[in-house]
């Protein structure tokens, strides 16, 4: 096969997707040439995650680096210790919504981070609704990737990071609405996990009872251990530490297995907390109690003690 | 001057001289044909124009030709059938798969290069390099500098000990 002209080679390589690709420039000196060749990789960006033509220009040639396929396809699993590049700069989020294998979405989001406003409220990125005439959906069905990419500058190298599980982790009926609310949860370190949330309602065509799914919303938040959405400046750190962390391949079912443990601490983390809550009631109403006897106590016998004239 | 290149036909002739006669319509699949036409202009009175192709096999020629009649056939190439058919086709041994790249390569069927390589894509897809090598018989010839790049760029994918196994 080596033998093929080049341009033949590289008709194979747009066809293959990233891991594929990784194994074949492993295979030969010769294809691992080719399989850097800045086209191919900006082919195989652009296919594997189409919002990214929406790049804006000063940044596309972003997609023609091979670091960026691998720092993009794989999960992060660890986290790098924050070293505060990230202060001021742009954060660009490309998302990409599938229901089956047709795309719902696929949008660029630039986020200006250096807005006091952004850092000290809530960390949030609102992802644009779905066109109106958009299909319904099975909200189990849904796939999405959220890549997150700092805008560079101050010559350090440039990072990028999959912030979605690709695949729902869990699919709610929300308590109040009703509303179908999925959501694409990383965990990125022990402490907090980074939350992609589609929110579909139901919308009743002519003639329908119930109605169908459609896709409402999709919001990027990041969460720690408690459940409480962290602020811009916090938000920003953990998602710098996943872009400079490690990179892994995630099996099937894997994102959906860290997740649940996650839930799990969230729980023992909740538990506690009421447990020494409860403890806490407990003392208190004991020292109010003891308080409480020992006055009447002290009266009592204050009132018996006094000698009788 | 020569006749409008759907109206004539075709003689493709192999390396081992078999030859293959083509309609004019289903000659026009592949660009060099056409250009060829486009340019020739002895044979213009009898309506037959012959092309001799120097470096594909009979066998190799006839395939191509089978593919070539099919997707001018516009009555039965439609949809899912063609699909199929396409398929079926394509499920060869990785030898004529290959003639079959060169093959389209040197006519310019776009058609049959899509497709092709799309089964040489897909013939990859889920394999580890080891596999990949045998499977077309590379070589590895790695310097010692291009193999700490790997280790170093694919420690996502394959981290720690199958990354040695890996390569």
């Amino acid at each position: 096969m080596e033998d093929l002209h080049p341009d033949l080679l590289l008709q194979i390589l747009r066809r293959l997707d990233p891991p594929s690709l990784a194994a074949v420039s492993a295979s030969s000196s010769h294809l691992l040439r080719l399989s850097s060749e800045p086209h191919l990789l900006h082919h195989l960006s652009l296919s594997t995650w189409p919002s990214l033509r929406h790049l804006p220009t000063p940044h596309l040639h972003l997609l023609s680096s091979k670091s960026f396929l691998s720092d993009a396809f794989p999960s992060p699993s660890s986290a790098a210790a924050g070293s505060g590049w990230f202060c001021g700069g742009d954060l660009i989020s490309a998302v990409d919504l599938y229901h089956n294998h047709d795309l719902l979405l696929s949008s660029v989001i630039v986020t200006d981070t250096s807005d006091p406003w952004f850092s000290t409220s809530p960390f949030r990125i609102d992802a644009p609704a779905p066109a109106a005439d958009a299909p319904a959906v099975d909200p189990a069905r849904l796939r999405l990737t959220w890549i997150a990419m700092d805008s560079g500058g101050g010559g350090r190298r440039r990072r990028a990071a999959d912030l979605s599980s690709g695949r729902p982790v869990s699919v709610q009926r929300h308590w109040l609405t009703g509303d179908m609310q999925v959501r694409f949860a990383t965990v990125l370190g022990p402490a907090a996990v980074a939350a992609v949330v589609v929110t579909c309602g139901r919308r009743r065509g002519e003639g329908e009872e119930e109605g169908c799914w459609h896709v409402r919303e999709a919001i990027l938040v990041v969460e720690d251990v408690e459940g409480v959405c962290l602020n811009g400046r916090e938000g920003l750190a953990v998602i710098e530490a996943a872009m400079g962390g490690g990179r892994r391949r995630e099996a099937e079912g894997e994102a959906e297995e860290r997740w649940s443990e996650f839930q799990k601490r969230r729980r023992e983390r909740r538990e506690g907390k009421l447990r020494r809550e409860r403890r806490l009631d407990t003392c208190c109403v004991l020292i109010g109690v003891s308080a409480l006897v020992s006055f009447w106590g002290l009266l009592l016998w204050s009132h018996l003690s006094v000698p009788t004239c | 001057m020569a006749s409008p290149s759907h109206t004539r036909t075709v003689t493709l002739k192999s390396c081992d001289d078999v030859e293959f006669v083509l309609d004019g319509s289903v000659a026009t699949l592949s660009q060099t044909l056409v250009s060829a036409m486009a340019e020739d202009s002895s044979s213009s009175d009898d309506g037959t124009f012959t092309w001799c192709v120097s470096n594909i096999t009979g066998e190799v020629l006839a395939k191509v030709v089978e593919f070539c009649n099919k997707h001018a056939d516009i009555s039965s190439s439609r949809g899912e059938d063609l699909k199929e058919w396409d398929k079926a086709f394509i499920s060869v041994e990785l030898d004529l798969l290959y003639d079959l790249i060169l093959a389209a390569d040197n006519l310019n069927i776009e058609s049959l290069l899509d497709l092709t390589a799309q089964r040489v894509a897909d013939e990859i897809k889920g394999k580890m390099p080891h596999e990949i090598r045998m499977l077309f018989n590379i070589e590895k010839d790695f310097t010692d500098e291009e193999e700490r790049e790997i280790r170093r760029e694919h420690a996502w994918a394959y981290g720690g000990e199958s990354l040695k196994s890996f390569l």
